[in-house]
């Protein structure tokens, strides 16, 4: 654990025994350095926020990772970063597999994202390396064969204000950037 | 054990022991949804007491366990969902999906 004033660093285990330490951790930090906790139902999306940051890096990074939270005054960064393998993801309508860095990238645009079965995310591509998780519309599933069995993404980014993919190509790494404004 | 089940005619009740209902428990509680699918139009309440914490792994697991059953012309109800998971299943819209209720004898009741 590294703390510094206003940041915390934490190593994500390969296996997770506890949740809740982790997620308490990260709240009390979060707590102590900004003004957080002073919405109830703000917090509860931080707890989840976090939650799923952690069980997608115990289900697809398999190396070493780590939460990042930063507080500041209007906002608190919270980061899951890991050089494991990238993100990558289909257009639905064009059926084109991106991959990062994003060659030939062009301009930002919006795509909607098939992430796996069933699951979809609206995406904003913003640059070669970076993609921001847009508001996912109000669905009502017309029968269970449309509903998916994967939400990770999906529940972080209506737990938070913005949502970012980044792909470091220097350091080969895999940043979610996930922030909560106050 | 982090799953039991109880017979009540024929319904199963499914209790999770858990307090953390994750991605360490999702593919056995899966495995153990599948298993109580043997009979023709599996009935089966899943008892949520104890969880407090639930991750998208889990709830994917659910989801299974749910295809499955409807698969089988069989039917899920839900019970005990705490406030936190419950605003869980509404960002991921399934409280539309699965027959939630606040207890277990409700939850029996409507399966009757």
């Amino acid at each position: 654990m590294v703390v510094k004033t206003g940041n915390l660093t934490l190593e994500i285990p390969v296996q997770i025994t506890s949740y809740r330490l982790f997620i308490d951790q990260c709240l009390e930090f979060a707590i102590e350095n900004s003004s957080l906790g002073n919405d109830f139902k703000r917090t509860a999306k931080f707890k989840l926020a976090i939650m799923e940051l952690l069980t997608n890096a115990m289900k697809h990074c398999k190396v070493v990772s780590y939460i990042d939270i930063q507080c500041y005054p209007d906002k608190v960064v919270v980061k899951k970063i890991d050089s494991g393998q990238r993100f990558t993801f289909k257009d639905v309508d064009t059926d084109q597999h991106y991959d990062f860095p994003i060659d030939p990238f062009t301009e930002p645009s919006k795509i909607n994202a098939r992430l796996g079965n069933n699951y979809t995310l609206f995406i904003n591509i913003k640059t070669k390396n970076q993609i921001e998780f847009l508001e996912p519309p109000v669905i009502d599933y017309l029968s269970i064969d449309e509903v998916p069995e994967n939400f990770g993404l999906m529940i972080i980014k209506q737990c938070c204000d913005t949502f970012h993919y980044n792909y470091n190509k220097v350091l080969s790494q895999n940043i979610f950037e996930v922030i909560f404004k106050l | 054990m982090n799953f039991t089940k109880e017979i009540s005619g024929d319904i199963t009740i499914i209790k999770l022991s858990l307090v953390e209902a994750s991605l360490n428990e999702s593919d056995e509680f899966k495995a153990f949804i599948y298993d109580n699918c043997a009979d023709v139009s599996p009935k089966m309440v899943i008892d949520l007491n104890n969880v407090l914490y639930m991750d998208s792994s889990f709830i994917g697991a659910l989801v299974a366990g749910l295809k499955k059953v409807l698969s089988k012309k069989g039917e899920i109800a839900l019970a005990n969902i705490s406030n936190d998971v419950m605003a869980l299943f509404e960002m991921t819209r399934l409280d539309k999906v699965f027959k939630i209720y606040d207890n277990t004898e409700e939850a029996i009741k409507s399966l009757k």
